[in-house]
């Protein structure tokens, strides 16, 4: 291999180990590691606290370190390990993100792994059953139907896949199979978090971290409910208002939460009015002068663009819209425009008229205004999928950074915007390995020579190997593949790992039901468990998880973070990097001509310290190492580019995370950043600039301020759907249930979906707490019962439905329409009408 | 608790005064949601609800203290338990009162194999938060805090302390042990059908703490890793099984050694608030 940084050979500190030796090294190196964070961390705490022992000795327990398989704050989990088994989970008090501390998931993810329907053998659907058939059978058919359907193949990944398991899969499509239809579910989640960060800063990713939630005096919850869906970071916030600490809350959102029971303002608003809202925060700071003009004047630009699919309001821009798009103006990236334009057009978003649009008063939105008036104040503003899952989520997040950066509420710990992620690695994977149809690692894109270039030399594979032509997102993806190949649906077969696309997609029946009646179209499936995509598929290859494999991902903060297998995985289940290893080496084996580099070696090739190759694709071989080091090692020159430096592998072993750009200060010192694009800690921002956006779009380290009109929703609520009907998750479901519905203590606690409907609603419609209704939209019905005055209670006309539960997944109902420039489906408002049913008593089919 | 409700000037006092406010508040606000009042949108600022507490006090009404201006008072290893044993505290009851009205015996196996049964039943595995065994608030931290702030105990009913010190999101780690939203009519059989089965198999509760001699004070068995508030198992109040034989006693680890290998903080850094 010629590539200028070479993969390292395999582990070189444990190939003879077993996994009881692997676990000793790992908790030895980790307490190397334990010294420096204690030293790191003794001015912030208590000095004079005794050192600890790593974890509780309990007779027969080792413990280890892994993050929590669930969401994207990234918790530091101990794992007690007994008998080749998960016995006792501890929270992790050297970890920075939880400090000891976990939610009832992360106390409970030990469970997870013993479900007693793990799947444990590879299957093949013969006669519409799921058959018994062997590992080289598997993967033989796999790597045939992979190689028969060429560009009709898709891979569809996960937030939840690791960085190598993303690494792996990106290098087969884009290097091995030049094909680019590769995308992940983080497209569902986080995809207008992206582009929002790309069009405001040039480059992805949040610049400030955690650390703000123990700084602000302010936290804006921008359509976000962290008490259930982060709740460990809620509990960093409202824990200081207990210790009697002053932090102003500012829940923004169609519903009543647990959040806003804490909250000291709550502004409820009708749907898209968060788009009004922030208008009016940035119409009152220029007509009232507060606009912070040293930070504007040396740090902002001022875009727009004229969007082609024409959801600008039509009645107030089109003059203005017409006029770009003149200029061509279209796209992500738009085109300048002055302060002067920008705010001619903000002057139409006067608070009057921001409150018709929003239904939030205007003494609310003056108010919300006055705090980011206020310089003194340290401002936090939290968004997640209320924001990202919205067909003008890309405007929403860009809205989000214009509050800050227009008011100079940026930079300072405690003050300014910080995205969250739903799962462990959307960042670490999706994002920084770009597992997505237009992207490659370290933020290049297919579409860029240069790019393309660059990776095919890192590569070692021939000039022109990568195609030029983004791939399909993840709708595009799963529509092309329901739809039958005579009516054009051109994608033959999609192997999907670590997510549930037959639960989580929108609109499900259209996206991916159909494919189970094609029989020209075939589905491969890794997965852990039985779920409604494996239901689907054709062939379900079983899968490892969590502490059963190695593993490195990447939180909401850009904390890398690594793990090490503790347990066997059950029966025949193994790893996905394996499965994805074993399937190109097939691919090589039959001849694929791209599974071959420059020299002809096998593009997964990995040499011993010998010159000897590792034959990695048989599974012993696999399993008595440790190749995750590769290809991370591998991978890590690629984060260079855009300044995203990952911390080296064996530093991520002996720490709990580290914070990207990680640089090395002197030979063998590194320090993480928490504040990007600051001076103070931001290594790649020149002396004396105080900050510098140094990816800007302009090229002048500028950050740049949107002009983004409000729209109305996509679907509105009209006679025959009066309701609107936004879904999302609970405290004790992840995402579609998988794992969390197998622990009882969880399951028990919420054993199934619901009708969250406002009060008086019900009372119109003479429905009461507990009867079952039929919720009706464009799409199909359901039957659900009602919860009134439960866990939370939507605005009047508002509807919620939890979307773990798969006897009843509500994604049937969901509307597909997606954000133009992110490709993000909008599961928050589909229109909906509650029937009655004739038993009110209602069955339970 | 009666007592202390009614000794407004002790430490204690002002600690019920506060809860019964709480409870009060509570009531109204659950009164005003039944009968479908409009609750207030948004709520107050800091500046309108010291307002709203002063007008209260014109009002003839008790102040309501806020949630917050609590808090120092119950941090703190077993700071609750510290303030129980003050005579003035209890209306009064001695030590000697005490000691006569829990008993001096150490439970006996069968109690303590019972109290063991009983936590193991609600925990996944030794360390794991327990479920919360009755309906709960599903909105609300302080509908807890009435409760298991001191703890307390109602006929055979056992409200525990907390065990660890006042976090503020209770239901980040305590979810319900039977479902909380209505599930269409179903029995419990049949939502215990929906469950899927799970082989964990979680770490078994820790036996007894070693002795270095009959009649030696046991050594803790356990991590305090969120358990510094030995009152809430080991109380008077608490279960018989697990009860102290002597709950007057309010410095645990005086004669009760944690151990340095259980425990990732041998010794809590923290030291007590001071006036405790």
């Amino acid at each position: 291999m010629t590539i200028d940084s070479k993969p390292l050979n395999a582990f070189p500190a444990l190939p003879e180990m077993d996994r009881r030796e692997v676990v000793r090294f790992a908790a030895l190196t980790a307490a190397t590691g334990l010294a420096g964070s204690l030293a790191a961390s003794a001015s912030a705490q208590q000095t004079d606290a005794p050192p600890r022992p790593e974890a509780p000795e309990i007779d027969g327990v080792e413990w280890n370190k892994a993050p929590c398989r669930f969401c994207g704050t990234g918790c530091h989990v101990m794992v007690g390990v007994k008998g080749n088994k998960v016995v006792a989970i501890a929270g992790d008090r050297e970890a920075d993100v939880n400090k000891g501390l976990l939610c009832v998931k992360g106390y409970h993810v030990g469970s997870i792994l013993y479900g007693a329907d793990r799947l444990t053998e590879p299957m093949l659907r013969k006669n519409g059953k799921l058959e018994k058939i062997s590992w080289e059978e598997a993967v033989d058919i796999a790597a045939r139907k992979v190689m028969d359907a060429g560009q009709g193949f898709g891979l569809y990944l996960s937030g939840q896949s690791t960085i190598p398991e993303g690494y792996i899969g990106q290098k087969l499509m884009k290097a091995g199979l030049s094909n680019n239809h590769i995308d992940a579910n983080a497209r569902l989640c986080m995809a207008s978090a992206v582009t929002g960060f790309i069009s405001t800063y040039g480059v992805d990713e949040p610049a400030s971290c955690f650390d703000d939630l123990e700084n602000c005096d302010v936290l804006i919850l921008w359509g976000n409910n962290p008490a259930e869906m982060h709740p460990v970071l809620w509990s960093r916030v409202i824990d200081r208002v207990a210790r009697g600490e002053k932090v102003k809350i500012i829940d923004i959102g169609t519903r009543r939460t647990r959040t806003t029971e804490h909250a000291d303002m709550h502004l409820s608003m009708q749907a898209n009015g968060d788009l009004a809202i922030a208008n009016a925060i940035l119409h009152i700071l220029v007509k009232e002068g507060k606009v912070n003009e040293e930070f504007v004047s040396k740090h902002c630009s001022f875009r727009a663009s004229h969007n082609a699919e024409g959801l600008s309001h039509p009645l107030v821009h089109d003059e203005f819209t017409a006029r770009l798009a003149e200029r061509g103006a279209g796209g992500l990236k738009g085109t300048a425009i002055d302060r002067k334009d920008f705010e001619e057009l903000i002057d139409y978003y006067t608070p009057e008229r921001c409150s018709e649009m929003s239904e939030v008063p205007v003494e609310q939105l003056r108010e919300l205004a006055a705090l980011f008036a206020d310089p003194t104040l340290r401002i936090t503003s939290l968004w997640c999928m209320g924001v990202n899952q919205h067909t003008a989520g890309t405007a929403m997040n860009n809205m989000i950074h214009n509050v800050h950066l227009i008011s100079g509420h940026w930079g300072r710990p405690g003050d300014g915007p910080q995205s969250l992620t739903g799962q462990p690695s959307a960042c670490g994977t999706v994002r920084e390995v770009g597992t997505l149809a237009h992207a490659l690692p370290g933020g290049r894109l297919v579409a860029n020579d240069g790019h393309r270039a660059d990776c095919e030399a890192r590569w070692n594979v021939p000039a022109g190997r990568i195609a030029s032509k983004p791939g399909y997102h993840t709708v595009k993806m799963f529509e092309q593949f329901s739809k039958p190949t005579s009516e054009g649906g051109d994608i033959s077969a999609v192997w999907v790992q670590v997510t549930n696309p037959g639960q989580s997609l929108p609109n499900t029946k259209k996206l991916i039901n159909g494919v189970k009646a094609q029989s020209d179209k075939f589905l491969i499936v890794s997965e852990v468990y039985p779920t409604a995509t494996t239901e689907l598929a054709d062939l379900v290859l079983p899968a490892a998880m969590w502490v059963e494999k190695d593993g490195v991902v990447g939180n909401s903060e850009r904390r890398t973070q690594q793990w090490f297998r503790m347990v066997d995985p059950p029966g025949q289940a193994r790893d996905d990097a394996w499965q994805l290893i074993a399937v190109s080496r097939r691919l090589f084996e039959l001849g694929h001509a791209g599974l071959r580099d420059k020299d002809g070696n096998w593009l997964f090739q990995q040499l011993d310290e010998n010159g000897q190759e590792i034959e990695i694709w048989k599974w012993d071989v696999w399993k008595a190492n440790h190749f995750d080091r590769n290809f991370f090692e591998e991978y890590r020159p690629f984060t260079v580019l855009k300044h995203k430096n990952v911390a080296p592998y064996d530093l991520l072993v002996e720490k709990r995370g580290m914070r990207w750009p990680v640089v090395e200060t002197s030979p063998g010192e590194y320090r993480e950043t928490r504040w990007r694009f600051v001076e103070e800690d931001d290594p790649f921002v020149g002396e004396g600039a105080r900050f510098a956006f140094y990816h800007s779009t302009s090229g002048d380290d500028r950050a740049q301020i949107w002009f983004r009109p409000w729209e109305p929703s996509q679907e509105t609520c009209e006679d025959e759907f009066p309701l609107m009907m936004s879904t999302g998750r609970v405290l004790e479901h992840w995402h579609t249930g998988t794992m969390t519905r197998r622990v009882p203590e969880l399951a028990r606690a919420m054993p199934g979906t619901y009708l969250e409907m406002n009060r008086k609603d019900a009372a119109d419609r003479g429905i009461s707490n507990g009867e079952m209704v039929r919720v009706v939209t464009k799409r199909g019905s359901m039957k659900l019962p009602v919860w009134l005055g439960g866990r939370a209670e939507p605005r009047r006309g508002h509807v919620f439905v939890p979307f773990f539960d798969e006897a009843q997944p509500i994604n049937e109902l969901t509307l597909d329409a997606i954000d133009p420039y992110s490709k993000q489906p909008d599961y928050k408002k589909s229109a909906v009408r509650v029937e009655r049913l004739a038993d009110p008593k209602g069955g339970t089919q | 608790m009666i007592q202390e409700l009614d000794s407004a000037s002790s430490p204690g006092g002002r600690m019920g005064g506060l809860l019964a406010a709480l409870a009060l508040g509570l009531g109204v606000a659950g009164f005003l949601i039944a009968t479908g009042v409009e609750l207030p949108a948004s709520r107050p600022d800091d500046a309108s609800r010291g307002a709203e507490a002063s007008s209260g006090v014109a009002n003839g009404t008790a102040e309501a203290q806020r949630y917050t201006e609590i808090v120092p008072s119950s941090m703190g290893k077993n700071a609750a338990r510290a303030a129980s044993v003050e005579p003035a505290a209890l209306g009064g009851v001695t030590p000697n009162e005490l000691m006569a009205r829990y008993g001096s015996a150490a439970p006996t196996p069968g109690e303590r194999g019972a109290a063991l049964v009983g936590r193991s039943m609600r925990r996944a595995y030794a360390g794991a938060p327990p479920v919360v065994p009755h309906a709960i608030d599903q909105l609300g931290t302080s509908a807890c805090v009435v409760c298991h702030s001191n703890g307390m105990k109602v006929g055979d009913v056992v409200a525990p302390a907390m065990s660890h010190g006042l976090l503020a999101s209770c239901t980040q780690c305590h979810v319900e042990e039977r479902g909380a939203p209505p599930v269409g009519g179903m029995t419990a059989t049949q939502i215990r059908g929906l469950l899927a089965e799970s082989g964990f198999e979680g770490q078994a509760e820790p036996g007894e703490g070693s002795r270095a001699w009959q009649g030696a004070p046991p050594t803790i068995p356990h991590s305090t890793w969120m358990r510094q508030a030995c009152i809430s198992c080991h109380g008077g109040e608490s279960e018989a099984g697990l009860s102290s034989s002597h709950p007057w006693r309010a410095s645990c680890t005086q004669c009760h050694a944690p151990s340095a290998t259980l425990d990732q903080a041998p010794i809590p850094a923290t030291p007590l608030p001071a006036g405790q």
